[in-house]
């Protein structure tokens, strides 16, 4: 197995964190180095994991599990991976644009924060072991919060405050967690300690506490209310980033616990509390949504609501029939939902950038760049509401596909009443786009590069519905849950 | 011992009682900083006094004086605020809410006190002595941070950078500038204390090979030294050419330690595998860098903010 694979994934953006820090290397030009570096260690990735999978394992330092610890990846990892280079890639370029025209103090630090937070997610999605899970959290919520807190507005620092003291919070549930699973067992990786847990009360603790820890991090309904206020305030970047990605790797984490390590308590009533704890975020997010008077806002909201959505893939596995559709529909749908969503950001700063404001009820409808805008936002929100042929249409359908076969009919319907509330509050914003367009009032001219990686995100989470065959080809055909090794 | 420990163990929650209901923060600052120390005799007592060392000089040490260089720097009130406003108290919205976080909050503690019963293994140390001659250093908790467990120090290195980046995004301070004290005595004091800080510092760095001690304590050590002088009113002049070192002090414990991965992955061995006859030289080259780094960057919380060169 190449080595060197994981090491550069993790240690690319590391390193040119460190030296943007340093001021050796220009922000823009180490953000494109590092996704060009990323694009060879994915595609060697790629290719090993289709080769020799469904799972890789390394082992830095070269000890043996349980002294040592190990890195992981399946074809989720890779697909995971790939996204978030695509969207931390296009939210520099995108910040190229923005930070001069709207926040030229935030520059200075802007790009070692980015690639901080950047190199924190792909240690994530490729750390087996428990404990460095997370340390990884915690460099991902520490460059989190001085991302959010860029603009040194009062709203924003007390925003980043917040997350950052009920992000600490979740850290600590999870850690609580891991230290009941280490004092039964005695090791920290996720599939030696699948071998051999068994039902118990410390078992039992152990996976709420990390739960509920995971759920506050993924911004889930009783424990989502951080979030409006975080990816609402953020300089628009790093709200694309953190509602895209950042979300994304906390529900990725929770994945992998429960289809491994917890695989063996999901059966019943823990796949009943996830999935009801999603039919709340989706009702709640998306009723909330429906409420918001700025674009902004909406798009915050409906991270909630959709991330609630991929929740209802743990009941639909319980349910049994068609756990290899639930999977792919849950990978489609949080792929689909990353760019999606990025763009939808994208789009509500290009309007904020152009008019100085981004009230739904004042904006006028766009001619010229802003009109290839409002084509980004359709685009995007049709992917979130799942119109087809959009990557959110297929991550939606395969969901409701696999209930159909377990005939859980109760979250097939509301699987259904989701995509119904979800078109209703995009519309909302939507509606805007018709209105007659008024040239004269916008203020500033949108960069062209704003306007094209808009787009572009928009055009990549509709390309993944025509995409879904390849995908889904190469995220296999079986299921397969962890390897269950020592070592 | 065991009233000792009944004595200890009450201490430690009245001390967390006060320093979270005490009205004034400077009391509560205090109190923090004495539960710190009595929780490093904690420590002591459950036989780990790396951990001991490290609350000792991190968490009660630098955190206090973290916290009380963010004292200084607050507006002068009298009291804490209440956390929740009069006004918000009073819904049955409210009073649902906190109901359900709170029966939430004692089943959860109540079931988590219980499966600490469950808690037989006593983790790996077993495994880690039997494995340890092969590590390169004789103090096990070394070897758990810099060989066996290595990669998880490359991150907690990064954390702490990464937290100073944070700091200084959120503005510039003005540096400390040259001012007289009223005595003599201060400075002279620290000018003879200052030796013995570096001479400490090095020997807790040297001693984390084959006893407690290491970099994050060293490092610690290393802060205070430098927190002192800065008190005691020495200072330097702030120019580009300064900033640029100290940028590169910072960075420099994370990047050996990558660049020595990396390089033993060139070589053939696998990202930070060390080789067996290289392993203590390795692990100290990496632990001075890591200590030299992790000084400066306990210093640079302690200042706040990026130093501001157009204040000098």
């Amino acid at each position: 197995m190449a080595d060197w694979i994981p090491v550069v994934i993790i240690f690319m953006p590391l390193l040119a964190a460190v030296l943007v820090f340093t001021q050796t290397v220009r922000g823009v030009a180490a953000t494109l180095a590092t996704g060009g570096f990323l694009l060879i260690g994915l595609v060697a990735l790629g290719s090993e994991v289709s080769g020799q999978g469904p799972w890789l394992t390394w082992q830095p330092g070269g000890w043996p599990v349980p002294l040592g610890l190990r890195w992981q990846a399946d074809s989720f990892s890779v697909v995971m991976l790939a996204m978030v280079s695509l969207v931390a890639v296009s939210g520099g370029l995108f910040a190229t644009g923005f930070l001069p025209t709207a926040l030229p103090s935030a520059e200075r630090h802007f790009w070692t924060l980015w690639l901080f937070t950047w190199a924190a997610m792909n240690s994530l999605l490729l750390a087996a072991d428990l404990f460095n899970i997370y340390v990884g959290l915690e460099l991902m919520a520490l460059a989190a919060v001085g991302l959010i807190s860029l603009s040194r507005e009062t709203e924003a620092l007390q925003a980043a405050m917040r997350y950052f003291l009920v992000t600490l919070f979740g850290s600590m549930l999870y850690l609580m967690g891991v230290a009941l699973l280490y004092g039964q067992y005695g090791m920290l990786d996720q599939a030696a300690l699948a071998a051999v847990i068994e039902h118990g009360l410390a078992n039992v603790v152990a996976a709420v506490l990390i739960t509920l820890g995971l759920l506050i991090k993924t911004a889930l309904f009783p424990v989502h209310f951080w979030l409006p206020s975080a990816h609402g305030k953020a300089p628009v970047p790093v709200s694309a980033l953190l509602s895209a990605v950042v979300v994304a790797v906390c529900f990725f984490i929770m994945y992998r616990l429960w289809s491994g390590l917890f695989f063996v308590f999901l059966a019943d009533q823990p796949a009943m509390v996830l999935g009801v704890v999603g039919l709340a975020s989706i009702f709640w997010g998306g009723l909330q949504a429906l409420r918001q008077q700025s674009l902004k806002m909406i798009v915050a909201y409906s991270t909630i609501a959709q991330f609630g959505y991929v929740m209802l893939v743990f009941p639909v596995f319980a349910a049994g029939g068609a756990t290899v559709l639930a999977w792919h529909g849950a990978v489609m749908l949080v792929l689909a939902h990353g760019l999606a969503k990025a763009s939808l950001f994208f789009a509500a700063g290009c309007l904020h950038i152009a008019y100085d404001h981004d009230r739904i009820r004042e904006l006028p409808g766009g001619v010229g760049r802003l009109g290839w805008v409002w084509l980004a936002f359709a685009l995007a929100a049709a992917s979130i509401v799942g119109l087809p042929p959009s990557g959110g249409f297929v991550g939606k359908w395969r969901l409701l596909q696999a209930a159909v076969l377990g005939e859980a009919w109760f979250w097939a319907v509301v699987m259904v009443l989701g995509a119904l509330l979800t078109g209703a509050y995009m519309y909302r914003g939507l509606e805007t786009a018709w209105r007659p367009a008024a040239p004269a009032e916008a203020v500033r001219t949108v960069p062209g590069i704003m306007v094209a990686v808009t787009l572009f995100c928009a055009v990549g989470a509709v390309a993944i519905g025509f995409l879904a065959v390849p995908l889904e080809s190469f995220l296999g055909r079986t299921f397969e849950p962890l390897p269950i090794a020592g070592g | 011992m065991a009233v000792f420990d009944l004595i200890l163990g009450l201490l430690l929650v009245v001390l967390v009682w006060k320093s979270l209901s005490v009205s004034d923060l400077f009391g509560a600052v205090i109190s923090f900083m004495a539960f710190g120390l009595l929780m490093a005799v904690a420590w002591v007592r459950l036989e780990a006094p790396d951990i001991a060392l490290a609350e000792a000089a991190i968490g009660s040490g630098l955190t206090g004086a973290l916290l009380f260089s963010t004292l200084g720097r607050l507006p002068h009130s009298e009291a804490r605020q209440p956390v929740v406003s009069r006004t918000v108290r009073n819904g049955p919205g409210y009073w649902m809410t906190t109901g359900f976080w709170w029966v939430l909050a004692i089943l959860l503690s109540i079931a988590f006190l219980f499966s600490l019963l469950d808690l037989q293994t006593p983790g790996l140390g077993g495994l880690l002595q039997e494995r340890l001659p092969e590590s390169g250093v004789l103090n096990p908790v070394t070897a758990v941070l810099l060989n066996f467990r290595s990669l998880d120090t490359v991150m907690e290195i990064a954390v702490l950078l990464l937290a100073v980046v944070v700091a200084w995004s959120m503005g510039t301070v003005v540096w400390p500038v040259k001012r007289t004290l009223p005595s003599p005595l201060l400075p002279g004091f620290v000018r003879l204390l200052t030796p013995f800080f570096l001479l400490v510092s090095f020997s807790l760095l040297w001693r984390g090979s084959h006893a407690p001690g290491g970099a994050f304590p060293s490092g610690a050590v290393l802060a205070a030294a430098g927190i002192l002088l800065l008190l005691a009113g020495k200072t330097t002049r702030i120019c580009p050419r300064f900033m640029f070192w100290l940028r590169w002090i910072l960075a420099v414990g994370l990047l050996v330690f990558v660049f020595a991965g990396v390089s033993l992955m060139v070589a053939g061995y696998g990202f930070l595998v060390y080789p067996e006859q290289w392993a203590g030289a390795l692990i100290l080259l990496i632990e001075v860098s890591a200590g030299v780094s992790i000084g400066a960057m306990l210093m640079a919380l302690y200042i706040g903010g990026e130093p501001d060169i157009h204040s000098a």
